[in-house]
């Protein structure tokens, strides 16, 4: 760190704060070059599985297919196993399926079941955490006690032991078991952030001029335990996703006919290998991708939002 | 100290408990009639009232639930863990040929990837910004980004493509034939430890060191003329590692992980395959202890890295 003197250090701040809000952000955001990478993997997915419909157009367009059946389930006898070629751009499935179609829509269902489980369990994270730094006492103390066990079990193992007792294999069904592991570490962050944020002088003086239990965790708590909620929801996207993908790998996620990655990868797949190695290829990349995408710019988002760990 | 590591081990046995409470209570939220989905299953194919009678007999399904779960609790610490139904043998049989596979695959993979994580960290921590820095930092988060069952299937692939070879199938203990039981689940362990297990130490080592180096007491060591190699190794790593040593806490469920998908692409006969099976099969007991189990392990680390850490840092006296 080079020596600065404070006129230095008030002119650079006082640039920065000229810049308008996008300006500014554009600023941080530009020295971190993954982080940016990130996003526009993100981006790039989410466009995937906003126009999966029209890529699956497109993709039935070239393959001649003129069933009534949705492409994604569609099976051609023809087409099994083939590799990419003009008519099936990324191959054909065990079944026949057209692999670029099920990798497009498999999009949705990371995204859908990524965000279903970060942001359902991230509220009812939120709204435990506060509550119990806010109240404190006995139900904060057991409340505290149930997260300490359940932090316990290996995220994948609580939730395969969930998918058993639900016993019934849906997009639903993994999404209630993915979240349920997610809970503790969540209502862990927020607490801790709402714990200190309950002991500042501002708290205490809302408290003075009578404000009620509402007020003040809606107008002063909420509010100031943001941005550890985003970071710890963000960093939730990835691993949900990669649970939801091996769930589905292991057979006890989504299951067929859906185009889930995980499931395209299913342990059967392995005995195409040598016959038809894309089948097992691409359905990989494009989980990689996503995966990669949604850390990256998590942890770039919380370098930004969060100055005290920047640089780690 | 030891009164401590005294006190620290009797505040694990309420987790413990905690634990046990926790996984039987999941275990009869499941709707329905257990003994019913273990003869029947999907298949609607239920036994007869007698077989289904006997079955709960077995089960204690037709006692109340708390002499239920204390009579589970005491099978499990007497080490009489009942049997499984789908494999037809007692657990403890079953565990003792499937636990050392999983362990020996996970060991390889724990330390083999903590040792590379710590040495990248430390490379990339000191050459922060250079092109060595980031190639060490995209392979991090590769490692974590990349599920570790397709990481698994690539290598297969790349196997069974270039030397047309498919690794063993089933599983030759350690002290039967070490080359044959090592030339087989090296791989395995490779993928566990190539992942989170490298990437996850690699990122918080780099960090730490940043942190460390730029120290008094590094300071202090330069200017007394030590050589850098010393500082490096004696000063600043020994500090760097402690709140890594912490993160082994979180590695044992990792690991788990990583050996519930591994031990399922490479066909590995070991406990995650055995957990996989027993919920397909509805083979509840199994289930149940499996994730009894696992819970007990992170638990019993998460005991073993805070006495570890009170032991390696002077600094923290209870």
């Amino acid at each position: 760190m080079t020596a600065q003197t404070e006129s230095d250090v008030t002119e650079v701040l006082g640039a920065f704060r000229r810049r308008n809000i996008w300006q500014q952000n554009w600023l941080l955001w530009k020295r971190r070059p993954l982080g940016l990478l990130g996003l526009v993997l993100c981006a790039f997915l989410g466009l995937a599985a906003v126009t999966a419909d029209l890529w699956s157009y497109f993709a039935a367009n070239a393959a001649g297919y003129t069933g009534d059946q949705p492409y994604k389930y569609a099976l051609d006898a023809t087409a099994q196993l083939v590799p990419p070629d003009g008519q099936n751009w990324l191959g054909g499935d065990r079944y026949g399926r057209d692999l670029f179609t099920r990798i497009v829509y498999g999009a949705q269902i990371s995204l859908y079941v990524g965000f279903a489980v970060a942001l359902g369990a991230g509220s009812i994270a939120g709204v435990l955490g506060v509550m119990s730094a806010y109240f404190g006492g006995k139900s904060d103390l057991i409340g505290q006690r149930i997260v300490d066990i359940l932090q316990a079990f290996p995220g994948l193992i609580l939730a395969m032991a969930i998918v058993a007792i639900l016993q019934t294999f849906s997009i639903e069904a993994t999404i209630v078991a993915i979240s349920v592991p997610t809970l503790p570490r969540m209502v862990r962050v927020v607490r801790s952030q709402a714990l200190s944020v309950v002991s500042t002088d501002y708290v205490l003086a809302g408290k003075t001029i009578g404000a009620g239990h509402w007020r003040l965790i809606w107008k002063y708590i909420i509010p100031n335990s943001m941005a550890p909620w985003i970071i710890v929801v963000t960093g939730q996207l990835g691993s949900a996703i990669t649970t939801e993908a091996s769930l589905s790998f292991l057979g006890l996620g989504v299951p067929e006919p859906h185009p889930s990655w995980g499931g395209m990868l299913n342990a059967n797949a392995l005995d195409f290998a040598e016959l038809a190695p894309h089948v097992i290829i691409y359905p990989g990349i494009a989980l990689s991708l996503a995966v990669f995408g949604f850390n990256v710019f998590g942890d770039a988002l919380r370098d930004v939002l969060d100055p005290r760990l920047r640089g780690r | 100290m030891w009164t401590y590591v005294i006190r620290r081990l009797l505040l694990a046995i309420p987790t413990l408990l905690g634990v046990t409470v926790v996984v039987f209570g999941v275990m009869r939220v499941a709707p329905g009639d257990v003994a019913v989905l273990i003869l029947g299953g999907d298949s609607g194919l239920v036994g007869t009232p007698e077989q289904l009678e006997a079955l709960r007999e077995k089960l204690g399904l037709n006692r109340p639930l708390y002499i239920q779960y204390f009579e589970w609790l005491w099978g499990l610490i007497t080490f009489n863990w009942g049997e499984s139904y789908f494999y037809n043998a007692e657990m403890t049989q079953l565990l003792s040929r499937k636990l050392p596979l999983s362990a020996q695959v996970g060991i390889m993979g724990l330390v083999g990837g903590s040792i590379l994580g710590v040495i990248g960290g430390v490379i990339a921590a000191l050459k922060q910004d250079s092109w060595a820095d980031y190639v060490i930092r995209v392979i991090a988060i590769l490692g974590i980004s990349v599920p570790t069952f397709w990481s698994g299937m690539m290598l297969i692939l790349v196997f069974v493509r270039f030397w047309g070879w498919i690794p063993e199938q089933g599983y030759v203990p350690l002290w039967e034939d070490p080359m044959r039981n090592l030339a087989q689940l090296i791989w395995p362990s490779i993928i566990i430890g190539l992942g989170f297990l490298m990437g996850v130490p690699l990122r918080m080592m780099r960090a730490t060191m940043l942190e460390v180096m730029r120290e008094d007491y590094i300071r202090t060591a330069r200017s007394k003329g030590l050589r850098e190699n010393i500082i490096i190794v004696r000063h600043a790593m020994r500090n760097a590692m402690i709140p890594v040593i912490t993160l082994i806490g979180i590695f044992i469920p990792l690991t788990v992980t990583g050996l519930v998908v591994t031990e399922q692409v490479f066909g590995l006969p070991g406990i995650g395959r055995m957990m996989v099976d027993a919920i397909n099969q509805r083979d509840y007991p199994v289930v149940q202890l499996v994730v009894t189990l696992t819970g007990f392990t992170v638990v019993a680390a998460n005991l073993g890295v805070d006495l570890i850490y009170g032991w390696l840092d002077p600094r923290i006296r209870y």
